[in-house]
């Protein structure tokens, strides 16, 4: 399969280039392939860095070569302090033991630089928000000797202060003759920080413009090939039903390990055939609090009732949710969602499993028909049930785990990043597909980072930040702007 | 660069496939080498006592293929068995059990599987609430169970258990209902792949499965009629064989035992209560062990608080050669089945030859290595 094709682009010391696409539009594989993920060999073409060729083997190869980069999900150590994530590798040494006075200034010196003076260099790092962590990792790239830093997302789970400094963070190294690339999907970061840009669509470079001569409707219809219209399904003319089949009441969960408010008064109202988003920050209590609804967040109850269809029900564990009518797929497919070394077949009827058997043995018929009518109804692209899951692709898996719900017909889906690392057609198909669900009568809960998705599918917006609702947002309020407004807590 | 990556798979592909008969092949070539070398081996009366020798080690493999599917591991085995072995002694000796006939007898069984149900139950325990490593878990027990069998019988072998208590561990059926039991369990068998034939056509693969049983049930004849009938624990553990297999391929129980193996957190969120499942499947690995227990007391008529050293090893290594990842979620129990007969051959093999017992265990060190090599071979590193 190929993944990105007929790729050429060059970068000039101090510049800040943009990179942007959808997901899936290869953008992570260039990332790969440039801090030497991907070893050289495994794909063709080259590239060279100040006239050398790079023949990378191993990420360490790349970082020797001064290619730094900071990933979207966080490669920090949670369980140590901040200085020793900050020189973790390479502590300076003297006489063969480490140099702590040298240490402590240089510590000093760079979370000074990031504005970071009031962090504790001793302090555990799973005490840091994840605004923070972050900054703590770009920190441990501006200590090394960098030629090239590459930014995934930096800003996804930062506050507004926090982005003005990393803006400044970024202009200094271009001062220094650092270059830079930024992957974005926001169009206005790009805008203030690069030049240039490259637009990616389906492994494909599109196009190469100058941001001063580019509009942002030209930048996003080249995003995405399309218009927004055809990627997500039109929402119904009407209001949604009035009828409430969700209801959270001053919900509240105790502080987790690292000591933080998780979630704090949060009230709530889903109505019957309604999608209902979630919008917030990275680390703003979105993800706990649809594993608290299923009852499946690993951390103490202080207050809240919970009802569904009007009648309070006491939801313990994610048994109790099941049988009370709820279905979740969560955000980390390979992680907590998919079976991956199942079939297709077991991973589809593992909540199911009472529906197709008797005195606890399963019927081998019953299960083929449950799972070739929902492999026919979801279009889930498989040789057939026996299939292992991981064969399948990003977006047929994501299929399989939403007809594991809609085998038991649930009322109400909660869904976390439901589109996650899935490719524009996929991701159509799904948008597609939950829209019809709506229009049946089943309410969607949806968590999601991508703020187009956000826009795109839901009836109401819900923001959260730190552990509450900032805000809410109907059908004809919702816009960018108010929801990173309510996210970041500005205004 | 795409023709590169699918030769590499369809190598892979095919090296994984034929991974899965590895044991079987192994197993026959060893039996020819053996039937070679020693006229002996091949005879009635070996071969019975060959299975009857693999009997125990079955019955905790089979036990140990749960465990070990779930993620898990259970090292206290042998000592448990020496304490379930030491209870029961006691029982019938100093409790005077060995004299109530059937009811004692009864007694006595119910005994040693609840002393092996117990301590697997704290195992299960410690793991499923207490989050401790399954390892560390069962390795306090290997040395409370083996401690508390020493003081319990005061160092001491005991002896004098009941004929009827020995019953399941040295006495066979006769050749005639061995007989019957063969044919009937062979019709039984066979009956699957011909409803499938009828139904879906699958001719091939059906035709080879009733071709490998007629094989199989004609060797049990020849081996069983032929001498002096099926040994009560071979049908012990082949009763016990079919149960776990029922339950793994068709339960509930079992498939979500396959989920939680490989990942406990994706199946609690589809509503399986992991912890309960995890609990008793200590608690099923402990009635094997008090079964195992029980089978190994009839056929050596004396309760030993040294006995069983080492029998986890045998178990977790019948269990591993068997193709059971120990990462837990991908096994099979007819693998297990296959490790174990080939570690019983190659014992009962290397014994008739006159094979000093320390170059036995470098052996089946060896093979160990091997199994477990081939099975990280076969799924490739991925990443």
């Amino acid at each position: 399969m190929t993944v990105l094709k007929g790729l050429s682009f060059a970068l000039s010391p101090g510049e800040c280039l943009g990179v942007v696409g959808e997901n899936g539009a290869g953008k992570s594989t260039l990332m790969k392939i440039l801090c030497g993920v991907w070893p050289s060999g495994s794909f063709e073409g080259q590239f060279s860095l100040l006239d050398q060729a790079c023949l990378f083997n191993s990420p360490r190869d790349a970082l020797d070569r001064g290619i730094f980069i900071i990933h979207q999900e966080l490669s920090v150590f949670e369980n140590l302090s901040l200085v020793e994530n900050l020189f973790m590798g390479r502590f300076p040494t003297a006489k063969g033991v480490i140099d702590w006075a040298l240490v402590e200034t240089k510590t000093e010196e760079i979370l000074a630089s990031l504005s970071l003076s009031h962090l504790d260099p001793k302090q555990n790092l799973s005490t840091l928000r994840t605004g923070e962590k972050q900054m703590v990792e770009i920190a441990r790239a501006l200590m090394t000797e960098a030629k090239i830093m590459i930014f995934d997302e930096p800003t996804s789970a930062l506050t507004e202060k926090e982005i003005a400094t990393l803006y400044r963070v970024i202009d200094d190294l271009k001062k220094k003759g650092i270059a830079c690339l930024l992957i974005s999907h926001k169009l206005d970061e790009v805008r203030r920080l690069c030049g240039r840009v490259i637009i990616l669509r389906d492994g494909e470079l599109v196009a190469i413009r100058d941001l001063s001569e580019t509009t942002d409707e030209d930048l996003v219809r080249e995003m995405v090939g399309r218009k927004i219209e055809d990627v997500f399904p039109p929402k119904p003319p009407t209001e949604s039903s009035q009828e409430v089949v969700l209801e959270l009441k001053n919900l509240a969960y105790k502080p987790g390990p690292s000591g933080r408010p998780l979630l704090r008064n949060l009230n709530l109202k889903l109505h019957r055939g309604e999608i209902l988003g979630i919008a917030g920050l990275m680390g703003a209590g979105r993800t706990e609090l649809v594993m608290a609804i299923f009852g499946a967040l690993k951390a103490e109850k202080i207050s809240g009732q919970v009802f569904l269809f009007g009648k309070e029900v006491d939801i313990q564990k994610p048994d109790d949710a099941i049988n009370n009518g709820l279905g979740l797929v969560t955000e980390d497919r390979k992680l907590t969602g998919a079976c991956l070394h199942l079939s297709v077949s077991e991973n589809l009827v593992l909540p199911n499993l009472e529906m197709i058997s008797k005195l606890k043995l399963i019927n081998r018929d019953q299960e083929s028909e449950m799972v070739d009518k929902n492999i026919l109804a979801l279009k889930i692209r498989t040789r057939g049930g026996a299939q292992p899951i991981r064969t399948l692709s990003g977006g047929n898996q994501q299929k399989v785990l939403l007809a594991r719900w809609l085998a038991r017909g649930v009322k109400i889906l909660i869904l976390d990043e439901p589109t996650r690392g899935i490719d524009v057609g996929a991701k159509a198909e799904i948008y597609r597909l939950l829209r019809d669900l709506a229009k049946t009568g089943v309410s969607i809960l949806m968590v999601s980072s991508e703020l187009p998705e956000i826009l795109g599918m839901s009836d109401r917006v819900m923001v959260m930040r730190e552990g509450i609702f900032a805000g809410e947002l109907n059908r004809f309020e919702m816009n960018s702007e108010a929801v990173i407004k309510f996210a970041a807590g500005v205004g | 660069m795409s023709t590169k990556i699918s030769r590499k798979l369809v190598f892979k592909n095919g090296f994984r496939q034929a991974s899965a008969w590895i044991p079987l092949l192994t197993l026959l070539l060893l039996i020819l080498a053996f039937s070679l070398a020693h006229d002996a081996f091949l005879t009635e009366r070996n071969l019975t006592n060959l299975f009857r020798q693999v009997s125990v080690n079955c019955i905790l493999a089979f036990g140990m293929t749960l465990v070990i599917l779930i993620g898990g591991i259970d090292l206290s085995v042998g000592s448990v068995l020496a304490l379930c072995a030491v209870g029961a002694g006691l029982l019938q000796r100093d409790g005077g059990f060995a004299d109530f006939g059937m009811m004692g007898t009864l007694a006595t069984g119910a005994a040693i599987l609840a002393i092996g149900a117990l301590t697997g139950g704290a195992i299960g325990g410690m793991v499923s609430k207490l989050k401790m490593p399954a390892f560390v878990a069962s390795l306090g027990l290997f040395a409370i169970a083996r401690g508390l069998a020493h003081i319990s019988s005061g160092s001491n072998q005991i002896t004098g258990f009941s004929s009827s208590f020995r019953w399941i561990g040295d006495s066979s059926l006769s050749p005639f209902l061995s007989l019957i039991l063969i044919s009937g369990a062979a019709i039984f068998a066979i009956s699957f792949p011909i409803l499938k034939i009828a139904r879906k056509g699958e001719a091939f693969r059906s035709l080879a499965k009733i071709f490998a049983i007629l094989v199989l049930s004609i060797c049990a004849l020849k081996i069983f009629y032929g001498h002096e009938g099926i040994p009560i624990s071979v049908l012990v553990t082949a009763v016990l064989f079919f149960v776990f297999y029922v339950v793994l391929n068709h339960s509930v129980w079992g498939r979500s035992l396959y989920a939680l193996g490989g990942n406990p957190e994706a199946a609690r969120l589809c509503g399986i209560p992991v912890e309960r499942f995890v609990f008793l499947t200590y608690v099923v690995m402990g009635l094997c062990v008090g079964l195992a227990a029980w089978v190994e007391c009839g056929r050596l008529a004396t309760a030993d608080p040294r006995g069983g050293a080492l029998y986890e090893l045998d178990a977790i290594a019948a269990v591993v050669i068997g193709g059971t990842s120990l990462r837990g979620g991908v096994g099979r129990i007819e693998g297990t089945l296959l490790g174990a007969l080939l570690i019983g051959t190659l014992s009962n093999g290397m014994s008739l030859m006159n094979v000093e017992s320390n170059y036995q265990n470098v052996i089946k060190g060896l093979i160990i290595l091997g199994a477990v090599f081939i099975d990280l071979a076969s799924k490739g590193n991925k990443e």
